[in-house]
This record gives C-alpha cells, structure tokens and sequence, in this order.
C-alpha cells in the first residue's frame, strides 16, 4: 500500500477525527509542563490569555482564559485576590493548601478542582477561567462567563396581543434563567447533555418531575445521546436526528422563541430542550392540534380564544385546498358553482390564455417567490416588496390578462390564510403540501382532492411524536382532552392534563368532595 | 401513584364502534333504497332495515364472543387450534376471497359513481386504479393508524348525513310514506335479505379485537357499530322515499346521491351538492375498502407464513384491480356484489360462529375428560 492509503486509513477511525488530547489524560505537577501544553493543544490563538503570577503565599501560578468569553470585571477581582495579602494568611503553605485556600478566598460562586485535561479545556474553551500553581496536580477552574450577547427583545416570529414581550436569545443560561422565571418549582429539572464530537454544544433538557411521564424521559435521552455529529448546528439538526419520521412533511417537534410556551408546555407535562446557541427552543411531544394553538389562547376570554382557534382550523383548511378546490370547480365540475359566480368567473376568464391549472401554478409560484425574497432582503424593504410586489404583480398579471382577477384573489387569500397559523414550520409544511394537492386537483378534480385529502390523513393518522399518536385527541378519541384542542373551555374548567400525554399527575385544578374548586 | 405508561393506548369500545360504523357504512347505503323499494311497497322498507338490524346485531353479537373466545391471539390462530391447520388455511383462504372481493366491490363501485357524477370523460379504469392505489399506501402503514383513520372520518360522513337531513326535509311529501304496512312477508324477507347484505362486514372485530383494551366490551361495541350504520341507513331510506315516492327510488340508481342533488341552500350559494356529497362519502367507503384489503393481506399471510404482510398487499393488488373490472355492466356488478355477500355469510359469519359451538362443545369435553 502506498502512504496515500495508510492516511486515508487512519482518517476512517471517528476517534482520531475528534479532539487531539487523549481522553483521561491529567495533569503533571510541572506549571510549565501544564502552560506548555495549553498552548501546544490551541497552538498559542491570539484569544488565549496566560498570565504567569507569584501568589501572595510565594507559589508560582498562572491564570488561563479565552479572551471575549471571560468577564473581565471577574479577571480583575481574581488577580486581585491572588496577588493580594489574603492568601497570606498561611506563611508556610505549601501549593496544595494554596490552591484549596484560593478556591475558599476567591470572591467566585462557581469554583471547583480538576485533574482531567479534558475537562479542563473545555472548560476554558467554554469561558471558565483556570488556575494552575506549580507543584499542583489540579488546576482550580472559575466560573467566569461572561460575554457580549443579544439582550432580550420579543420574539421575531411569534408575535402575540397579549402577553409576555420577552424572547428567547442566543444565551443558554437567560434562556433556562427565563423558563425558571416561570416556573418556580423544585421539581423543574434541567439535565444538560453535550451535543457535538468537536464543538460540544450545552444541550438543556427541561421537565417538570412527577409530572412528565419518566418512559417518556427516557426515550428522549435515549434519542439526544445517540447523536453522533461533530456539530449539531442550532436546534434543527437536534429536532432532524430525534424526529420519528424524518420522511414527513410535518414537523413532529414543535420550535417556539417563547418561554410562556416553553413553560406552558413543560406545565402540560412536555419536554423542552433548550439548546445553546439558537433562540428557537424545542418542545416534545406534539400533536397536530399544538400548531393551532397559540399561547395568547390561554391570557384571553376562553369564547374568543375557541373562536379564533376555529379561525385557524379553517385558515389551515384554506391554505392546504382553495387553489386545489379552485382549479377543481374549474376544470371539472363548473356546475357545482352558482350559475351567477359561474357566468362572472367565465366573463373574468376570457381572454386569459391558459388553464385554471397553469394560471394557478403561475401565480402560486410567484406568491412563493415574492415570500422568500421577502425574507432575505433587509427588513424595511422586505416588507415594502410584501406589499407592493403583490398588489403591483398582482393588478399587473390581471390588467395584461395573464391570470383573472379571482385567481388574484384565491392566491390572496390563501396566502393570508396560511399566516394566520401560529407555527411558522407547520405553515410551510401546508405551503408545501398546497401544491401536491394542486396537482391532484388537476388531474382528477374533486375526486383528486379527496383522494389526496386521504392520502394526508393515512400519513397523519400513522405519524407520532415520541410514541404519542399526532392526531390526538382527535383520532385516539380522548373526550376529556377535547377541552384544550379546537374549543379552549374556561380556566377554571381545565381540571385535567392532557391524557395523552399519560402524565404522573393529571390534576390542574384540586376539586374537594362537594365537586367545589378550592382555588 | 400512577404506573408510568407511555405510547400507544388501547382502542377503546367506542372507537371500535366507530370502526365497525365505517366498515358498515359504504356503498350499500347508496343504493339501499332502490333495492327496498323495489321489494317492498311503500314505506315498509323500515321493516326490513329494523329487522335486519336485529339480525345482523345477533349475528354480531355471536362473531364478537368467537372473538373474545380467541383471546390474544389471531382468530386464524385460534381457528387452526381448533379445527388443525389446513382446515384453517381453508378458511382464511375463503375470507382472503371475501375481503379481496369486498375491496374491489367497492373500488368498482365508487369508479362507476364517480364516473356517473363527477367525471364524463376519465375511464372508469383509471379512477379505480388511483383509488387502489390510495387503498395500497393505507395498508403500507399500520393497522393501528387505519383504525385512527375511522375514528377521523366517520364524524364527516355524520355531519354530512345531517347537512342532508336538515335541508332535505323540505322536499319530504309525507303523502309518499302511507299507505303502511301493505307488503307481504315473502317481499319483506327479500327486502331483509338486502339490508343484511349491506350491513355484512362486521365480521372484522375477529380480526381487530386484538387491538382492543378490553375485549369483553367487544359485542357491546360490534352492536353500537351496527345501530349507528342502521340508523343512517333509516334516515337515508326514509328521506329518498319521502321525497321520490316508492317509484321514483326504486328507478333511480342511486337514490342517496340523488337525495344530495335535491338539496338546495337558501341563498343558492352552492349548487349541486351531490358532488360535495359523494366525496365525503367517498372517505368511509375509503375506510370500508381499506379494512377489507388489510384483512385479505392478513389472511394471505396466515396461509403463506415466510411471506411478509405487504408482499402479500403487493401480491394481491393487481388480482383485487382485475376482479374490480370484471364486471361488464351494472347487472354483472351487482352479481359480483351478491357472490360476495354470500361468501360473507358463509365465510365471515357462520364458519366463526360454527367455532363458538365447537369450541364450546370442545371445552364441555375438556372438563368432563378433566373430573
């Protein structure tokens, strides 16, 4: 074999890909030895700051840490106190004792000792700062995070009336400080996993202990820790690999920027993951019926809420059908119109060159394009093009007798409809769906439609999230569960958990024996 | 302190009742009311329906506790244990029949209706063949989500018998109903024969019972299933009389489909409803069809053990897509229909029903051999 082979080789063995320290590797007692290898193991990065100190107790140290992520408010006080007389209270201690009166003295919460390189570097790597004093074989690691991140602003893609303005960032510890704001339980619990061979992203699983049901707790972990990527970019990549069926259109794992949602859900007896990194946080189990739901349902008069849930249930139906009923009514079955809006769509129609079919697609797929290009152009503008783009291209195409005034009208309205869904990737699922649905209707009219409805519902009726049927509590009949899902009954009414989510503790509401709520 | 328990419950009596409610309800219902009416005379259909609700509830009643006898396994299982293997194979090989020929009934007869109300031009081959086709992607999944799929679809089928109900009722000429009671027993028999021939298809809570919580529930259920499919059938056989007269139904094909048509919304912000109609009606007959292939694939693989379930979907497929165009014509069709139903008896009722005895005849033994 030639060399070539023998490289190519030792790259096939995942381990050798990974970080280049050997794991279990500890430290030496030389400082030196111990500085050397930090800098061979970065290769000396302009951000890595070491700073050779003599303690007040006369020990040689240095003082480890990546410049940006460490607090430097923090680097000041630790110097301080290391370089100051309150270590001195022990004239003869030797580096051992220093090191345990360091961590005693230092005016730091989150302090601890570690021998590991492994741990250690990560921890430096993940902005702690570490202590190493000659003839030691620990360094002393300090909590002192500490770095620029976005303050939090309401959430870009939820947007609600009433409620909480306040958004997930990018920052995982705000985002758990949010979800704890709400949730002041001592059974909240936060389990943090490490996602990722090399980047090593803090993964935060979130639940409520009693309440969620443990099987369930379980299996999410078992999914979270069979990644196996070297970077698990933001929470997609996590919501792609522990998805049930990564086949389907429908998202399985719901995302949200909202800790009102996050911790509703957790209340409810749902798994959050709250991942480092990326505002959009992930809620599990799922059905259908959560993508209708949105949490201003709950801080408004339960009629309104029902009404508006019923809205979105129809707005849904709208966005996935109208253009495929419409090219139906069209194409095949003009008689099914009322022979007025029959005559008016024909006089509208003439002179348009193509079929309902091709008109359609036509001003589908611009309504499609003039959305993406939307998004990434800057906002201001994008807006203005949303606006324009559609009212300009629209009157356009009618007055150059591309497409008739209803087809403008059709595409409008579904694409009002499908915004009015409160998920954003459920949306884009019904966009997507809306054009098979559109082929069908072409091909076999209403029967087409009926048959893809069909289709869609074979899909759903077979689809779970984390074991929990997705179309509950509709097609696993649970009546009781009917009070949360289309119509949102009064508050005080919501005794029970949902039963599907078969929780340890099912009661909201404690009823006493006459049947009267004590709260 | 609740046992932790996660994932999928148990199908519950009334989703089961919902089931055998979609299982029953299917193209039968459609053409019930010309069958009756051209049996009987008058109104005195309800007669039969009554009656042959009673029957197929007793009937019901009995395949369900051959059922609850078969415990947790597969009613085949149960059956080979009791009759040996062969005998078995036999029988799952006339139930293969059955259900294969139950599910091509139906694809052939929602290609024939579609062709009669929505499509003048398309071929009547390939309507049937896109809906087998749907038919073949819903038994690629589980037995468990077709089930769901019930439960999803027969409340639409409801809401639209209702929608019919409310606004048909204008039309109904209560005139048309009387006089009563002037049909003979021979011509109310024959009647009777009809209705249970559009009811059979009960016999699948052998095959599902297994899915339920708590099989003991199991007649309870069947029975539930059938009142709700004899209620529908009353309602749609009361209005197409009410509305078109004894005579008029019994020249009309399809008489509930027609019921559709007469129905006009104040306002007349929708016309010809009958389309709309038949296209809900199209998801249970969907259900009935799908039930019916899934349980002629389990019947096949019973008796071909090596092969796996959907082989045996794929095998049958094309054999189900010829048996569904066979039929030249109506008269032909309706031969089909008739074959079909009596294999149904035969098969599907009074093989499992013949187990209940023997099996309580084996047991009697069992405990005398015991003492």
């Amino acid at each position: 074999m030639t060399e070539v082979g023998l490289i190519s080789m030792e790259h096939k063995n995942p381990v050798e890909r990974g970080p280049k320290s050997a794991p279990g590797q500890s430290l030496s007692a030389s400082l030196k030895e111990n500085v050397q290898y930090i800098k061979d193991q970065l290769q000396s990065p302009g951000d890595l700051l070491i700073k050779s100190i003599m303690t007040a107790a006369g020990n040689k140290a240095a003082v480890v840490c990546i410049e940006g992520l460490v607090d430097k408010q923090f680097q000041v006080q630790i110097l301080q106190s290391l370089l100051q007389e309150k270590l001195h209270i022990n004239e003869e201690a030797d580096s051992e004792t220093t090191m345990s009166v360091a961590g005693e003295l230092l005016p730091i919460q989150d302090d601890r000792k570690s021998n590991e390189w492994d741990d250690i570097m990560l921890s430096i790597l993940s902005g702690d700062t570490a202590i190493f004093i000659e003839g030691v074989k620990e360094a002393l690691l300090l909590g002192s995070k500490g770095w620029k991140s976005r303050a939090i602003e309401e959430p870009q893609t939820e947007s609600i009336i009433r409620g909480p303005r306040d958004g997930f960032t990018e920052d995982l510890r705000t985002n758990t400080a949010l979800v704890r704001r709400r949730i002041k339980d001592v059974n909240l619990r936060f389990e943090s996993f490490r996602i990722g061979r090399r980047a090593r992203k803090e993964v935060v699983l979130a639940y409520l202990h009693g309440v969620v049901n443990p099987q369930l707790v379980v299996e999410v972990k078992r999914r979270l820790e069979s990644i196996d990527i070297d970077d698990a970019e933001g929470s997609g990549y996590i919501e792609q690999w522990i998805t049930d069926r990564y086949w389907s259109p429908y998202p399985q794992i719901l995302n949200t920027e909202r800790p009102d949602k996050v911790a509703g859900a957790i209340m409810q007896g749902r798994i959050a993951l709250i991942v480092d990194g990326t505002p959009f946080q992930l809620i599990m189990p799922i059905t259908l019926s959560s993508f209708i739901q949105s949490p201003e349902d709950y801080y408004q008069n339960w009629i309104l809420s029902s009404v508006l849930r019923l809205l979105r249930v129809v707005s849904a139906f709208m966005a996935l059908f109208l253009p495929g009923i419409y090219i139906a009514l069209l194409e095949y079955h003009h008689g099914m119109l009322p022979s007025k809006l029959a005559f008016s769509i024909a006089g509208a129609r003439e002179g348009v060159p193509f079929p309902a079919v091709v008109e359609t697609f036509l001003m589908e797929t611009t309504l499609e394009l003039l959305r993406e290009a939307g998004i990434r152009l800057p906002k201001p503008i994008g807006q203005t093009i949303g606006v324009v783009g559609g009212l300009v291209i629209g009157e356009a195409a009618v007055s150059a007798g591309i497409v008739s005034p209803v087809m403008v009208v059709v595409v409008a309205v579904t694409a009002i409809a499908s915004f009015a869904i409160p998920a954003y990737g459920f949306a884009i699922s019904i966009r997507l769906l809306r054009f098979g649905i559109m082929i069908a209707a072409a091909v076999f009219g209403l029967y087409g439609v009926v048959l893809a409805l069909i289709v869609n519902c074979i899909h759903l009726a077979n689809l779970k999230s984390f074991g929990m049927a997705y179309t509950g509590p509709l097609a696993p009949l649970r009546l009781q569960d009917w009070r949360d899902f289309i119509i949102r009954v009064s508050v005080m009414d919501m005794n029970d958990r949902p039963s599907i989510l078969e929780t340890m503790d099912d009661v909201r509401i404690k009823s006493d024996k006459q049947g009267e709520k004590s709260k | 302190m609740k046992t932790a328990y996660f994932g999928e419950r148990p199908v519950t009596p009334l989703e089961m009742s919902m089931t055998i409610a979609s299982m029953l309800i299917g193209v039968g219902v459609l053409t019930l009311p010309r069958t009756l009416a051209s049996a009987t005379k008058s109104f005195d259909g309800w007669m039969c329906i009554v009656g042959a609700g009673i029957v197929a509830m007793l009937l019901g009643v009995l395949v369900s506790r051959t059922a609850i006898k078969a415990g947790n396994q597969p009613f085949l299982d149960y059956a080979a244990s009791l009759i040996s293997r062969p005998l078995a194979c036999l029988l799952a090989l006339l139930q293969l029949l059955y259900f294969m020929g139950f599910s091509a009934y139906e694809t052939r007869a929602i290609a024939n209706i579609s062709k009669q109300y929505l499509f003048d031009k398309t071929p009547v081959e390939y309507i049937a063949l896109a809906f087998f086709l749907v038919i073949v992607y819903g038994v690629s999944g589980s037995r468990s989500g077709l089930l769901r799929l019930n439960v999803m679809f027969l409340p639409a089928v409801l809401v639209v018998v209702c929608i019919v109900v409310l606004f048909g009722y204008r039309w109904v000429e209560f005139g048309n109903l009387e006089p009563f009671f002037v049909t003979g027993l021979p011509n109310l028999l024959k009647g009777m024969k009809e209705v249970v021939f559009s009811l059979l298809g009960f016999e699948i809570i052998l095959y599902y019972i297994m899915f339920m919580g708590r099989p003991e529930k199991a007649p309870k259920a069947v029975v539930g299933g059938i009142a709700i499919a004899v209620a529908v059938d009353l309602i749609i056989y009361q209005l197409a009389i009410g509305i078109f007269s004894n005579v008029g139904a019994m020249n009309i094909v399809y008489p509930a489909v027609e019921l559709a048509k007469e129905i006009q919304f104040p306002g007349n912000f929708f016309e010809r409803f009958e389309s709309l109609f038949f296209v809900i009606w199209i998801m249970t007959i969907y259900n009935t069809a799908v039930m019916g292939f899934d349980l002629a694939g389990e019947c096949m693989a019973f008796v071909f053990k090596r092969m796996p379930k959907r082989v045996c979907h794929l095998i049958l497929a094309p054999i189900a897509m010829i048996v569904c165009m066979m039929p030249q014509n109506l008269p032909q069709f309706n031969i089909l229909g008739d074959l079909i139903s009596y294999l149904a008896i035969s098969a599907g009722i009074l093989v499992p029903c013949g187990l209940l005895l023997l099996n309580g005849r084996k047991k009697g033994e069992g405990s005398r051999e015991g003492k």
